[in-house]
């Protein structure tokens, strides 16, 4: 999945951003967007909380430009950045910690039938009642699809812990999921 | 092995985390059990639904409305310029090589305890501070670099290293050999070098070993 997301020529683009290249930099940002704004969205569980994490993310990246090996992988940065913001955002806004599962959601294309987008909601509303840990494993394990030991590097933990991390989470999604369901019908 | 076990095997299974002798062992135990053969079955589409999660597309309107706001927040804050962890480390540890190395000799040999050249800018050496070579040494070699007149003055006479005046006089007046270095002297130089501005002062430690 990392090495799909680093298309060639992104140390090129890299290079270019660093020297002031705008265009480039924006060309960085539509490689990854999409990515980082869905996995935002995943842990946050809300469109406005995912788009501000998204920015902070990108703007950390331009911030730090210079730090940046061209050689190197961007997506584990930006997975990992995207982890921590989303983190800090959460805590900050703790209070809002109730989903409204009708909301508008944004991220539906017209692929999607009423019956997905449904299921959708209802499962980035359990998602967010899932400890903070176990809710970054699961998404990059199952929902970005990376595999355990990347995920291990990206949360700065050990391959058994997030093993442990995916299979509670997984057992607490399905239940939260069924009891969603019992008490909104 | 209990259920409860097994079922934190049948959700690692539904992603493919299990190891082969794992695997086998919950094979069969779902062989046996019919709680958990529901349980792995409803693990498995939740875990469906987890993975078409990664599908779900973005507005573009809404997409390029996020973008056009991320730009304009990025071109209001300029860009931090750093300087790149190495050079910073290798700047750090010239530093700290030059302290180890300049002080304790600063603190070993004060400037008031060893002989202190003087020179002026532009850099030529004041050879009125230097100690001069024995007379007949000066007549029997060439003029001495101004150089080698920082030297101190060699212990034993330079006549040793000319050749015996019985042998060809002459040809040591005419064709002086080269001057052999003095001997070594454990006394270290300390050269002044005063510049235009009153409060620079730069010295400098000659090791005192006759080179």
């Amino acid at each position: 999945m990392i090495e799909s997301m680093m298309a060639a020529g992104e140390g090129g683009l890299l290079r270019d951003a660093k020297a002031g290249d705008r265009a480039a930099f924006e060309q960085v940002i539509m490689r990854h967007e999409r990515r980082v704004l869905l996995t935002a969205l995943h842990l946050l569980g809300r469109w406005e909380d995912a788009q501000d994490a998204a920015q902070e993310v990108f703007v950390r990246l331009h911030r730090y430009l210079d730090r940046f090996d061209d050689a190197l992988d961007l997506a584990p940065w930006l997975y990992r950045m995207t982890v921590n913001v989303c983190r800090d955002i959460g805590r900050k806004r703790r209070e809002h910690a109730e989903l409204d599962p009708d909301a508008a959601d944004p991220a539906c294309g017209p692929e999607h039938t009423a019956g997905s987008a449904e299921q959708r909601r209802i499962l980035q509303s359990v998602l967010r009642k899932l400890p903070e840990k176990e809710r970054a494993a699961l998404v990059l394990r199952d929902v970005e699809g990376l595999p355990a030991a990347e995920v291990a590097r990206i949360l700065n933990s050990s391959e058994a812990t997030v093993r442990s991390q995916v299979s509670s989470a997984r057992l607490k999604i399905l239940k939260l999921t069924e009891r969603f369901r019992r008490e909104r019908t | 092995m209990s259920c409860e076990t097994f079922e934190k095997l049948i959700a690692l299974d539904a992603g493919g985390d299990l190891t082969p002798p794992e695997a086998a062992r919950l094979q069969a135990h779902l062989g046996t059990c019919a709680p958990c053969r529901e349980l792995a079955r409803s693990v498995g589409e939740s875990q469906s639904a987890l993975k078409a999660l990664a599908q779900a597309g973005v507005d573009e309107d809404a997409l390029a409305r996020w973008r056009r706001s991320l730009l304009a927040r990025i071109d209001d804050e300029p860009r931090r310029r750093i300087l790149p962890w190495r050079w910073a480390w290798a700047a750090a540890a010239a530093m700290a090589l030059v302290a180890l190395l300049a002080v304790p000799r600063m603190v070993r040999r004060p400037p008031s305890e060893a002989p202190v050249a003087h020179a002026l800018p532009p850099a030529s050496p004041n050879l009125n501070a230097l100690p001069h070579p024995p007379q007949s040494v000066a007549q029997a070699l060439p003029p001495a670099s101004p150089s080698l007149n920082r030297l101190p003055h060699p212990p034993q006479s330079v006549a040793h290293a000319l050749p015996p005046a019985s042998q060809s006089p002459s040809v040591a007046h005419r064709r002086p050999r080269p001057r052999r270095a003095p001997a070594p002297s454990t006394e270290p130089l300390l050269v002044k070098l005063e510049t235009p501005d009153p409060n620079v002062v730069i010295y400098w430690i000659v090791e005192g070993k006759g080179n």
